[in-house]
């Protein structure tokens, strides 16, 4: 058990500690409101919830008082995940935690801009890990009693190493906040940053089962091949496409190059062979 | 920026270390509808300890043991006075609470708020106040209460207020309070739970089940009526001392001794000892009519 005097360095690690956080804290503001976001590196890339940039622009201040635009890189909705870019550099940045190894009572610490007000730390312990039943939604959140309110959304929440360990998106009751785990912000940027075969194509669900291609960027790997307007995507690479997201799905797991896709057009089967480009979505 | 393990993270680990072994005494029941509550292992034969406001139902009773096995649990005696219900389950070597003395809890000590509503749950807060003899919202009268500013979350109610050493501080009800951290004494839960186990608080018994109704709007300004919910009877056991009154399936209870009754914690907070084996008054709304009867209640064995 602690000693009396480990009360008072408890104390002091936790004043620096919160120090340290705020230099890797910026207030998000859009015409939405106030939003906070952590620095994710030093070369300006910023994470935040998606909810704190409804557009693709907002401003960004640092704690050193910098006020820059930040222009969105990739958004995750269904994480409440977004990625920005701000134009500056050597800026101090957090490291991140290991969500998965987080224990219910652990002390955390939360930052962010409660209501607009900067640089403000919250602390409690971590209350429960995992899916919240209330929200009827698979996603796992790292639930704890630090008190947050509008403003701290897209804030850190950290251990008593300053690790990041989640994003603090939504209060569900007061006194009951979630946080979107580390693990899955990594995992977004993984996604948002992975280069990943692109067609060049617009589609729709065909109501007859398959994709229908609507428009066809030129220049394309798909206008090189020569996917037309009112073309119906049935397969990729021999996986069954029955929707766009089946589409996307597959694009983003099969590997780059090249790819085959079966098509109907003018009631024939057409199979093609085409080199994608590669592109990051952010 | 991560730091060396320093005071702060030590801290950290001894308080998750505290959750994990005090959850191993940790209890999640059901037994009302679709809101789990917790309650505390008091023996480790399967005595269990609940907050009395979570049993909305007397039957089919289950607890969850901290290693997952859903157990039926017999509801042996409850208090609504003091908001504390005793329960059994069949299982041998079950961890229990050390009790912290209350001697040595003090205002401003660190106390964790522990629950499992469904999985492990904890918060974080000191001992705000400590006090003496009170009446609670039930109409019982407690000796002693803590009060703590850790955060009592949906379903924690009849699970522990815990100290740094994990040791019983007390039990949460939030129901006592209306909504701030209120809790029963370790020492005074003890003594209230081996008078439940001796049968030493004794309590009266109708023979109904039954279930909140709200009362229609019109229904309420023709017969002059200021409460809006009121008991359903959906169950009236034959020879009970309701069937003996005249109560039947499908009346709505609406006063018990002049008291109205909005939900099932109103009549059993009312069921007290002193009321078994005397008449008692009870206003019944039967085919869209007041009806005043009267109802012997019997004692619960």
């Amino acid at each position: 058990m602690l000693g009396r005097w480990s009360v008072f360095a408890a104390s002091d690690e936790a004043a620096e500690l919160s120090q340290r956080l705020l230099d890797r804290v910026v207030m998000i503001r859009s015409r939405h409101g106030v939003g906070s976001g952590v620095i994710w590196s030093p070369s300006g890339l910023v994470v935040t919830n998606s909810h704190v940039v409804p557009q693709q622009e907002a401003e960004v201040r640092t704690r050193s008082g910098e006020e820059v635009r930040g222009t969105l890189l990739a958004r995750d909705t269904r994480r409440d995940l977004a990625a920005l870019s701000i134009p500056l550099r050597d800026l101090p940045s957090v490291e991140v935690g290991d969500s998965g190894s987080v224990r219910v009572g652990q002390l955390v610490l939360a930052a962010g801009s409660p209501f607009g007000v900067r640089d403000v730390i919250t602390a409690g312990v971590v209350t429960a890990v995992g899916p919240v039943s209330a929200l009827r939604s698979p996603l796992s959140f790292i639930q704890s009693d630090v008190s947050l309110v509008p403003g701290n959304s897209g804030g850190p929440l950290v251990d008593v190493g300053g690790k990041v360990i989640g994003l603090n998106s939504m209060v569900i009751t007061p006194g009951l906040s979630l946080a979107v785990p580390s693990a899955e912000v990594t995992a977004f940027l993984q996604e948002a940053f992975r280069p990943r075969a692109f067609l060049g194509v617009r589609v729709v669900d065909a109501p007859v089962g398959g994709v229908m291609v609507v428009g066809v960027e030129p220049g394309s790997a798909a206008e090189r091949a020569g996917i037309q307007r009112f073309d119906l995507l049935l397969a990729v690479n021999d996986r069954d496409v029955r929707s766009v997201g089946d589409l996307e799905r597959a694009l983003r797991t099969s590997s780059p190059s090249p790819l085959r896709v079966r098509l109907l057009r003018d009631g024939r089967a057409i199979l093609l062979e085409l080199e994608p480009d590669l592109r990051t979505a952010a | 920026m991560a730091e060396k393990q320093g005071a702060l993270a030590e801290l950290s680990d001894q308080l998750a270390d505290v959750v994990e072994a005090a959850g191993t005494w940790v209890v999640r029941v059901d037994a009302r509808r679709g809101h789990p509550a917790s309650g505390i292992v008091w023996s480790a034969d399967g005595r269990i300890v609940a907050a009395d406001h979570t049993l909305e139902r007397e039957e089919d009773i289950r607890v969850t043991l901290p290693n997952g096995e859903s157990h039926r649990a017999r509801l042996l005696a409850r208090d609504p006075g003091a908001d504390l219900a005793l329960l059994a389950v069949e299982a041998e070597g079950l961890a229990s609470p050390v009790l912290a003395d209350p001697s040595e809890v003090r205002v401003g000590q660190i106390a964790l708020a522990l629950g499992r509503p469904s999985g492990l749950m904890a918060s974080l807060g000191v001992v705000s106040a400590l006090g003496g003899r009170w009446r609670t919202a039930t109409g019982g009268v407690l000796d002693a209460y803590v009060r703590s500013d850790a955060m009592l979350y949906p379903g924690f109610s009849g699970g522990p207020l815990v100290d740094v050493r994990g040791r019983l501080v007390a039990i949460n009800s939030w129901h006592l309070s209306g909504g701030a951290g209120f809790g029963l004494p370790a020492a005074t839960a003890q003594r209230l739970v081996e008078a439940l186990a001796s049968g030493g608080v004794k309590r009266g018994y109708l023979g109904i089940a039954t279930q909140p109704v709200a009362i229609d709007e019109s229904l309420r300004a023709r017969l002059g009526l200021s409460q809006g919910r009121a008991l359903l009877l959906v169950g009236v056991e034959p020879g009970s001392p309701a069937d003996r009154a005249g109560l039947l399936l499908g009346d709505v209870l609406l006063a018990f001794d002049n008291a109205e009754l909005s939900g099932p914690e109103d009549l059993q907070a009312l069921l007290t000892h002193d009321r078994v084996g005397r008449p008692v008054p009870i206003r019944v709304l039967r085919g869209g009519q007041l009806t005043e009867l009267q109802v012997v209640p019997g004692e619960r064995s």
